[in-house]
């Protein structure tokens, strides 16, 4: 029986593996041109990463449109429904970001899970 | 009971005098499973009911940024997802010097089940009610919200016995 699948972007921030649904991304540029945009990492993480982003993916809220700076590579991959994770009761309790949902395996390594609807609602930054 | 001259028994007589009730412990005792382990060279207790399973210590754990430090990462578990949380902190127990080598205990609680890092499993056995003990009063601030009693073997030290619920819950409220 074929699994389904959930399209997402791959993207990488720092050291870290990420996805995204795919349907919440409208683009990708090099360079940022939205007025509200933020680095994945500092995002997520609290953390700024040494490097630039490299990329930029464009989402969008009720606020409009707003970029997100990611790293490396960055691919369009559906990842099988059974292969996802929802974060444990009490991972989800300490998390410093609530877009942080859940977790899918790919050994040796992990890909963190976003709720893109998510992302911007906790940032109060202004342009990167 | 007759006995010879000399003092003696028969076979027969020495059978006969066999009381089946001689040395038979009292069975009926409530009694409670206990896991035994050592976090930061202290002894410690999880009830039995409450731990799932005890995983090696070569079970990969995977870490997950954005978390505090307490929270090791998860692991992935014939199919399932599991979190594995360091206690020291929220014990008030020194942090790990080294990295995490010890075995992981599954603990279910509170509708929660976690991963729970040990540095040393020492023993699993079945404790009489009768020799748990009130904490007393000396026990450090930061242990006595998680101890429900201390049992003192007849060799070492004594463990505490953590109830997990509280653990848990105080973990989801952000100590630790």
């Amino acid at each position: 029986m074929q699994t389904a699948g959930v399209p997402m972007v791959l993207f990488a921030a720092g050291a870290y593996r990420l996805a995204l649904e795919a349907r919440f991304v409208t683009g990708m540029a090099d360079t940022p041109t939205a007025h509200r945009r933020v680095e994945a990492s500092a995002l997520l993480f609290q953390a700024p990463c040494s490097a630039p982003p490299v990329y930029w993916l464009t989402l969008s809220d009720a606020q409009g449109v707003w970029q997100l700076g990611v790293h490396q590579p960055v691919t369009l991959r559906s990842l099988a429904a059974s292969e996802l994770y929802p974060l444990p009761p009490l991972l989800l309790a300490r998390r410093i970001h609530p877009a942080l949902c859940g977790i899918a395996f790919e050994p040796p390594e992990s890909r963190l899970l976003l709720d893109a609807s998510k992302l911007w609602m906790h940032t109060h930054q202004g342009p990167a | 009971m007759t006995v010879s001259d000399h003092g003696a028994l028969t076979l027969d007589q020495a059978l006969n005098e066999y009381d089946a009730a001689t040395g038979v412990v009292d069975v009926e005792e409530p009694s409670q499973q206990l896991v035994l382990f050592r976090l930061a060279g202290q002894r410690f207790a999880l009830p039995g009911s409450a731990v799932k399973e005890i995983i090696s210590h070569d079970q990969p754990v995977y870490f997950v940024p954005g978390l505090p430090a307490s929270t090791e990462g998860v692991l992935h578990l014939r199919g399932h997802i599991e979190s594995v949380i360091l206690p020291h902190a929220l014990l008030g127990l020194a942090p790990p010097t080294a990295p995490a080598s010890g075995m992981i205990l599954l603990v279910a609680a509170a509708g929660i089940r976690s991963g729970v890092r040990i540095e040393q499993l020492d023993d699993v056995c079945d404790v009489p009610h009768s020799l748990l003990k009130a904490p007393p009063e000396t026990l450090s601030e930061s242990l006595r919200p998680f101890v429900s009693a201390l049992w003192q073997p007849e060799e070492g030290a004594a463990a505490a016995l953590l109830e997990p619920e509280a653990l848990f819950d105080a973990y989801q409220q952000g100590l630790g």
